[in-house]
């Protein structure tokens, strides 16, 4: 609080200019550094607070499509020079000002103070992918096999000015914090095993899954190439800010797959992970078909319980 | 409301004594020691730079790690899945998960997103026909919110509720269940896990 406690004027002394100056220099000082010792109890109404007074920021992005039916195709495997590991979700169709599911704070990046919270929300449409045997042979993986096959999206973000805004190429994006680097492989080879977190596991494989939406790839078969799946998946990421002021440019929408989610073992030591196919079968599968999506933000700046 | 001071000045020939000047200046201080309010304050002046973290709201996210099936202790000697044995008895609760907070009266705004994944090695489910899960959210052991069946083998449950509560200490858990074993089943089996899980607590004060 600041207080200005000086004395009053005495009866029958003389009130200098000097002095009076100085009783006013008080007031005037203190008006620089009031805070809410100075403000009256409940006296402030919602009148006084600026919109956006707890959501600091917040903004969304869809992804429209001109064609719904076809969607846009996203490779399911590296395998060499053909198909891809994970990849940015783009935009399809010809609106030239869309660059998919992305985020841009380049002109003005989003700040993170400490205690800052961001949510991040996003939704995919997954339309069809090119693989009609799927429902007679699930793919391998925990116990005989019993685990099928899936894909996923997932944010990420850039912490740097230089990112890709556009095409499926993820330059300049990196996984939030506590998830594998994985995530962001663009050349990640078959039956790679991207680690996830155990709780009370005392090794050094500290990767955790939170925000990802997976998607099941049964759906109904028109033909050996073509799985009409036809499941909208989505997830919220949450990730609270911590230490010195940073700087977000761009949160940006991936996908990959097909994987499978099983206990992986390492030369002896078990793990969990989302395990990519086999080249194969990843073959296979060819391409997925995302045809709309979206992705949203929240900034807030509240306090810990 | 304080005193609002207005500009004025002196005019010629009045003469200032000790006790006129005293009144007029301790006004100012008055207002300045405490008594400032929406009077003083002009609108759409105070925003997210000049409150006090938490002046509004509280939240308190899982962490470090995400919530997840693997790692509970449970019956299953697997880290991967629950099995058929975990889940005989219905519900399962995440309690070693659970958040514990102590909330204003308000509003708890209970957020709470994660994967999940069946396993189809059931000897009735050799396909992917016919098995579901379900979880929900529950505030100091009672459920508030729950999901519809989940029929896919993969998936997201996302999950929001917000509910007036009053002071004082609450507790927030997971739970989930599964459909009963099929006749012949191993129940030792593999069959349901979830991971990636967070619970967002949001409390907006009244």
């Amino acid at each position: 609080m600041s207080k200005v406690s000086n004395s009053n004027v005495s009866i029958g002394s003389t009130a200098s200019s000097s002095e009076t100056n100085a009783k006013f220099s008080d007031v005037a000082t203190a008006t620089g550094t009031i805070d809410a010792g100075n403000v009256r109890y409940e006296g402030i109404d919602s009148t006084q607070l600026k919109d956006n007074y707890l959501i600091v920021r917040r903004g969304y992005v869809d992804n429209e499509v001109t064609d719904a039916t076809a969607g846009v195709a996203y490779s399911m495997l590296r395998d060499g020079s053909a198909n891809s590991g994970a990849q940015a979700v783009n935009h399809v169709g010809s609106t030239a000002d869309s660059t998919g599911l992305l985020l841009d704070f380049s002109s003005n990046p989003l700040t993170l103070k400490d205690g800052d919270l961001l949510r991040v929300w996003h939704s995919c449409h997954l339309y069809k992918h090119e693989y009609g045997n799927y429902i007679l042979t699930p793919g391998g993986g925990y116990v005989g096999g019993g685990v099928p096959y899936l894909c996923a999206t997932y944010p990420v973000w850039s912490l740097t000015p230089s990112f890709a805004a556009s095409g499926t190429t993820p330059t300049g994006f990196e996984p939030f914090p506590g998830l594998s680097t994985n995530w962001v492989d663009t050349t990640l080879g078959s039956q790679q095993p991207t680690m996830i977190q155990q709780p009370n596991y005392g090794g050094s494989y500290n990767k955790r899954s939170h925000g990802l939406a997976l998607y099941p790839l049964h759906g109904v078969k028109i033909g050996t190439s073509d799985m009409r799946v036809r499941y909208t998946g989505g997830s919220t990421l949450n990730y609270q800010h911590s230490g010195s002021d940073l700087k977000v440019y761009a949160i940006r929408i991936f996908f990959l797959g097909p994987v499978y989610y099983q206990r992986y073992n390492y030369s002896g030591t078990d793990f969990l992970s989302f395990t990519s196919s086999n080249v194969a079968t990843g073959a296979l599968f060819n391409n997925a078909y995302i045809s709309h999506g979206h992705v949203g933000f929240m900034q807030m700046r509240g306090g810990s319980v | 409301m304080p005193y609002k001071w207005t500009e004025g000045h002196l005019r010629d020939a009045n003469i200032v004594d000790e006790d006129g000047f005293n009144l007029e200046y301790n006004n100012y201080k008055g207002v300045i020691n405490g008594g400032l309010d929406r009077d003083n304050l002009p609108a759409n002046s105070v925003g997210e730079d000049q409150l006090k973290a938490g002046a509004f709201l509280t939240y308190d996210l899982s962490s470090p790690n995400d919530l997840m099936v693997q790692g509970l202790g449970l019956l299953s000697s697997s880290p991967a899945y629950s099995t058929w044995d975990d889940q005989l008895s219905g519900w399962s609760h995440n309690t070693a998960q659970k958040s514990s907070v102590t909330t204003r009266e308000g509003m708890l705004h209970i957020d709470f997103c994660c994967w999940f994944s069946l396993a189809t090695n059931s000897p009735a489910h050799a396909t992917l026909e016919n098995r579901w899960a379900q979880m929900g959210i529950l505030l100091n052991n009672n459920f508030v919110a729950k999901t519809n069946k989940l029929w896919s083998h993969a998936g997201n449950v996302n999950m929001s509720i917000a509910i007036p509560v009053a002071s004082g200490p609450q507790q927030v858990h997971i739970a989930w269940r599964s459909e009963a074993p099929p006749s012949g089943s191993t129940t030792s089996d593999v069959s349901f896990a979830y991971g990636g899980g967070q619970l967002l607590l949001i409390n907006r004060f009244r």
